[in-house]
């Protein structure tokens, strides 16, 4: 996406200054390393940590321990430490001994006779579930007083369900195993972790009850916002009382949501779906020195889309928020972990078992190394009641970062219901009236009217320099603001804010026909059906029509996730795709659905569980056509061929 | 809870010392009465009524609470013409003995007492499908569907189960060399035991497998890759079509891999009445009868049947069988029940199964034991409605020995669930996308136990076994620790009591050691629990219904109990106030 934004900006940059320049990459600051990996050994990582030897210790989804040596060379050495779990889905090393989550327990593993192979796998709390495969568990992470926190996924029933106590919920363990829930309102939590304060965090996946990606701040007795979990808040121990019945499609917005319900935590950084990523997952706070310019801020994995991306964070009036911005993508397979390494290089751990991935590998290990230079970034974005200060990591240019037009700034929200994710809600425009570039040199305090709590404001940067002629590597930040310093609401207040989607979208005439057309004669001389598979799938691959018939097509999605079926042009899937992914913001409410010649015929955007019957006239010119779900992160794998005959 | 115990009645307790190799003091229960099974409708023993039978060879049991009959090298004969017949048997042999099953005196079913002969289980030298054999001395029980010959139609093994397994289905049996008298004749060559022999005559007229044999089916062939659910079928291309007597997927198939194949027949029912019909199928099916869709099941996974009971009016109706295979397994049976008759099949001819690519998913332990946690399907065989999902245990265990003594336990349950030899396990459904099914399948034939915990605190030795324990209340599972040869050692905590329990194979058998120190709490060990547990003396047991065998090596602090309730025995260990170790060998 940002590759996209960054060509963008060169062209308008051009435009202004006749003055060459050479576009950096993430490449030249980060540099991706890729482990190898014995051929047949199946590491699809659940889990990573390294040990006091400096090796590296990681849990995979077929429930091995494996301990890999020389990490850093071309040979790495591996072993196989452990085996037999209950796909883990999280590893710590704490004390001389392992700890990871099975479905059904926290298992402590040790060594007794020091072989180098697992001969303990003790049980230090175990939990029952009902054997649905949405029942993930993850964790556990350690506190500094040698608590753990882990955490518990909802069951899929076309719904997050919890049918199992604490479904939904983060919980806490003593080291003898005493097991109290937390925090409640989660969906499917697979990471979790600390900023440098030490507070903590977890990363949501959009879902039913979440619009979009997020990272929120978890203290005890706080409900994150999926109501399913609140089956167990009449249990021994619940530090809420809070009862599903209080939850409802009518508030609107989490923000507004937040007035009513007391214990409702909202997110402190929301990750625009498609955009900062599809699917957020570990979330790990960046040292003070050896990785560049942004210690204490936080890297957050994304699955689906092989990147990683980057917070700044601050506290306000007592409550986090932040931005994040772009940081490194091109990782091989869909990242699910993310550990410093002993040498400050960042390890990655992937698997798209299930999921695909931007990334095609099926699983593997990378490392990330800073190579020691400094990209011109947005160091910090801070909220000031009249605007942002942006901080950048060199000093900028005063003439292209003094100058208002340089800076566009929108504002939009999600909404809070029951189903599957949320379009862009209530987008407006927010007004730069001033840039000043501060005496340190490397500030821009902007001031800007409109700005609103309980939005996600959207900063995009065109043209902004630094003092030495770069571009800014991302010149793309969504700040999530919570509060304002001052207290308040509202100032400058622009747009309306009823948290009501955009208008319906408007698909190009003829493409989208949901009835049949008159001059049918209440028949369609074909009829087709197809429908959606876990793992990203469609059940055909294949399509056939004959050329000019009447067809009603019917597409189910039985999956998780949303999709939508869209038929192209030969060959034209994949730039159909792209353009959807191209959309950004306006993606979801319109479908995911682009306008362009190369799109013939589409659905909806389906819900789980839900199906549409489109109707269209077959091409009349015999050939080969394409089919694609251009929901992001999908057209790479979910697609097939439409056969006119 | 089991309906069976809500009634449940401790009727007595046989208790005797437990050293080191105990002598069992047995004790007959005056007012204990077995129950009999009602589905045997015509007990024909005893051999001595010689209006039933012509015996040479043969005496009766004493001291046994069913009727069984003894022998060596003994003959029965019918002295009737068998017919067509629904034969029921329970016999039970010796290393060595060869029993012979001879239908209409003329197609011989041989069952010999060491189940690693070959031919074991054929009929008319047709091999059996399957190995369904336990071991000698455990009884076993042969259910048979035959046909007689008639003018242009010859004999039909309709259908055969061997302890529950299916072993032939709709065999049509060669011509004999010489003229029969249609008696049924029962030979032992060396020793042998029966009990329940029984006689269902099937009515040519009236009975419904009549009514489809000499009947076929009409099949279409379909192919479509990717075929994953039957909605496929709309798009999938018609290849072939053709007659033929079964639903036989091996010969029906157009190829190997993504094919659906549609059958089209007449049910005639022979009366008005309720029937259920089961579809088990590998991967997705479903069925139609008189244009409607009566059991759907859909998807690609491994067996699964789905039923329907209804009431079908007197007469032909029209049904339609469809099904799919996308990759991996493939296997298609149907089966219906009704009309007083037993489970028959439905123009099945039995179970195929083609393995491909779960093959890469088989856990094969080669030289030290496997170790998997994964949910269990348990039990192993559950009918289903359109809309359940089977019954799974989310705490299971399984462990793969290479010499062969597979078993899987519930460590929520605390609850030995299965034992099996053959290949250990797969682990397909687990790891194959997001492993919808988190299941791991043992591979072969499982003896099942019954799933009730195997420790639990009584209030008094007469008190029911409970169904299941409350868990981390009463019941923790605590974790494992493995031996130096990699053996598991699982530890348990029951109301604040450590349990250690260790399994071990020897290739011959599979030891479990069970130690534990009770302090005032009443703990008891269900070793084991049947229809019937047997001492055999020198601290050796067998178990009826499931059938293994429990030698019993060690016993030190706890008493043996051999509890008998309603449902049969269960052999207990009584734990006395302090440290206890109890080892048994488990062979099956």
């Amino acid at each position: 996406m940002y590759r996209y934004l960054t060509l963008s900006i060169l062209l308008a940059w051009t435009l202004l200054l006749p003055v060459t320049t050479t576009a950096k990459t993430e490449a030249d600051y980060y540099q991706i390393q890729t482990l190898k990996s014995p051929e047949g050994d199946i590491l699809e990582i659940g889990g990573m940590a390294f040990l006091p030897d400096n090796s590296l210790a990681v849990a995979t989804r077929r429930g091995e321990i494996w301990i890999i040596k020389k990490w850093d060379t071309e040979t790495p050495k591996l072993s196989r430490f452990a085996s037999g779990l209950h796909e883990p889905l999280g590893l710590a090393y704490h004390e001389g001994a392992f700890f990871t989550t099975q479905r059904s327990e926290v298992t402590k593993i040790t060594d007794k006779n020091s072989d180098g192979r697992a001969d303990r796998y003790e049980s230090v709390v175990s939990w029952p579930l009902t054997a649905n495969y949405h029942e993930y568990a993850y964790g556990p992470e350690f506190l500094p007083n040698g608590d753990m926190l882990i955490t518990l996924n909802v069951g899929w029933e076309g719904k997050g369900v919890s049918k199992a106590p604490f479904r939904g919920w983060m919980m806490l363990i003593t080291p003898e195993g005493k097991m109290t829930p937390f925090a409640a309102g989660m969906r499917s939590p697979s990471s979790f972790g600390f900023n440098d304060q030490g507070d903590i965090f977890y990363a949501e996946n959009q879902g039913d009850w979440v619009g979009s990606g997020r990272i929120t701040h978890i203290e005890k007795g706080d409900f994150a916002g999926h109501p399913a979990s609140l089956n167990w808040t009449n249990e021994p121990g619940s530090p809420l009382s809070l009862q599903s019945g209080e939850i409802n499609d009518d508030f609107g917005t989490m923000y507004e949501a937040a007035k009513t319900v007391k214990s409702l935590k909202i997110p402190s950084v929301w990750f625009p779906h498609s955009i900062m990523g599809i699917s957020t997952s570990d979330i790990i706070s960046i040292p003070k020195k050896g990785f560049g310019p942004f210690g204490g801020q936080l890297l957050v994995g994304d699955q689906g889309q092989s990147k990683v991306m980057r917070v700044f964070l601050e506290k306000v009036n007592g409550v986090y928020q932040g931005a994040c911005f772009p940081f490194r993508e091109g990782f091989g397979s869909g990242i699910l972990r993310l550990e410093w390494a002993p040498d400050g290089s960042l390890m990655v751990g992937m698997t798209s078992r299930g999921w695909a991935s931007t990334g095609a590998e099926p699983f593997g290990l990378q490392r990330l190394e800073w190579k020691g230079e400094v990209p011109f970034e947005i160091q910090q974005m801070e909220i000031k009641d009249d605007g942002f200060l942006l901080t950048f990591t060199q000093p900028v240019d005063p003439a292209t970062a003094g100058n208002t037009s340089a800076y566009s700034l929108q504002r939009f929200t999600y909404q809070y219901h029951q189903q599957y994710g949320s379009p862009v809600t209530d987008l407006g425009q927010c007004q730069i009236t001033k840039a000043n570039v501060l005496p340190s040199g490397n500030q821009v305090k902007l001031t800007i009217s409109g700005l609103k709590p309980g939005y996600i404001h959207e900063l995009r940067l065109a043209g902004v320099m630094s003092k030495s002629g770069e571009q800014v590597l991302h010149p793309l930040g969504y700040y999530t603001l919570n509060q304002l310093p001052g207290g308040g609401e509202n100032m400058a207040d622009m747009a309306s804010h009823s948290g009501k989607a955009s208008a319906e979208p408007v698909f190009e005439a003829g493409k989208h026909l949901t009835e049949m057309p008159a001059s049918w004669g209440g028949k369609a001389t074909q009829q087709l059906e197809i429908s959606t598979q876990p793992g990203l799938k469609y059940n055909k691959t294949t399509l056939r029509v004959k050329a000019g018939s009447k067809v009603s097509l019917r597409f189910t999605n039985p999956d998780d996730m949303q999709h939508n079926f869209v038929i192209t042009k030969d060959g034209a899937s994949q730039t159909v795709g792209q353009k959807a992914l191209e959309m950004g913001l306006a993606g979801y409410g319109s479908h995911y659905i682009p306008k362009s010649p190369d799109v013939l015929f589409h659905t909806s955007l389906l819900e789980p569980n839900s199906n549409q019957t489109i109707y269209f006239q077959a091409p009349a010119a015999p050939g080969k056509y394409e089919f694609v779900c251009t929901v992001p992160g999908h057209a790479s794998l979910m697609r097939g061929v439409l056969i006119v005959e | 809870m089991k309906p069976y115990f809500r009634f449940s009645l401790l009727l007595a307790i046989v208790s005797f010392g437990c050293n080191s190799v105990p002598e069992p003091r047995l004790v007959q229960i005056a007012d204990y009465f077995p129950e009999t099974d009602t589905t045997i409708q015509t007990n024909l023993l005893p051999f001595s009524d010689t209006k039933a039978w012509k015996t040479t060879g043969w005496t009766e049991a004493t001291g046994t609470s069913l009727p069984e009959w003894i022998t060596e090298n003994g003959t029965a004969a019918t002295t009737f013409a068998q017919g067509n017949a629904h034969i029921h048997l329970e016999m039970k042999l010796e290393k060595g003995s060869t029993f012979t099953v001879l239908l209409q005196n003329a197609y011989p079913l041989v069952l010999h007492g060491d189940p690693t002969v070959e031919g074991q289980g054929s009929v008319a030298g047709i091999a059996a499908s399957a190995k369904a054999s336990l071991l000698p001395g455990l009884w076993q029980t042969l259910d048979i569907v035959f046909y007689a010959p008639g003018a242009n139609v010859p004999a039909r093994l309709f259908r055969a189960t061997l302890n529950g397994v299916e072993i032939h289905s709709q065999v049509q049996l060669p011509a004999p060399e010489k003229s029969s008298d249609g008696f049924l004749v029962l030979t032992a060559e060396g020793k042998a035991t029966v009990r329940n022999i029984a006689l269902t005559p099937l009515d040519l007229e009236t009975s419904v497998p009549a009514l489809i044999l000499g009947k076929t089916l009409r099949y279409e062939a379909y192919e479509k890759d990717g075929f994953q659910l039957l909605a496929n079928f709309a798009a999938s291309k018609k290849v072939n079509t053709g007659e033929t007597a079964f639903m036989d997927i091996d010969a029906n198939r157009p190829r190997e891999i993504n094919y659906g194949l549609k059958y089209f027949g007449t049910f005639t029912a022979p009366q008005t009445g309720e029937y259920k019909f089961l579809l088990t199928s590998d991967d997705g099916s479903r069925m139609y009868l008189d244009g409607k869709e009566i059991i759907t099941n859909d998807g690609a996974h491994g067996d699964e049947t789905r039923d329907a009971t209804l009431t079908v009016e007197a007469g032909e109706h029209a049904f339609e069988v469809d099904y799919f295979q996308g990759e991996g397994g493939a296997s298609l049976r149907m089966d219906y029940t009704g009309n007083g008759l037993p489970m028959l099949p439905f123009f099945s001819a039995g179970k195929t199964s083609v393995i491909q690519s779960k093959d890469a998913y088989n856990l094969v332990p080669e030289k030290e034991p496997i170790i998997q946690r994964s949910f269990l399907v348990f039990p192993p065989a559950q009918e289903l409605a359109s809309d359940e999902d089977p019954k799974r245990r989310t705490h299971g265990i399984s462990v793969g020995d290479p010499s062969g003594n597979h078993f899987a336990l519930d460590a929520g349950q605390g609850t030995l669930l299965m034992l099996w030899h053959g290949a250990f396990a797969n682990a397909f459904n687990m790891w194959d996308g997001r492993g919808n099914w988190q299941n791991l399948v043992p591979m072969g034939q499982v003896i099942s136990r019954n799933g009730q915990p195997d420790f639990a605190v009584l209030a008094e030795e007469t008190a029911n076994w409970p169904d299941s324990l409350a868990f981390n209340t009463v019941w923790k599972p605590k974790g494992y620790e493995l031996n130096p040869a990699g053996w598991p050692v699982f530890d348990y905590e029951l109301e604040g009591v450590a349990i250690k329990d260790q399994y071990q194979s020897t290739g011959d058998a599979l030891v479990r050691t069970t130690t534990l120190t009770a302090k005032e709490q009443p703990v008891y060990f269900l070793i084991a629990s049947g229809e019937s547990v047997d001492p055999q003396g020198k601290g050796r047991y067998v178990v009826q219904g499931p059938g293994y065998f429990v030698q019993i090596n060690t016993c030190k602090g706890a008493e043996l109990l051999l509890r008998q309730t309603a449902r049969g025995q269960e052999l207990v260990a009584k734990i006395k106030p302090g440290k206890a170790e109890i080892s048994t060998a488990l062979t099956w």
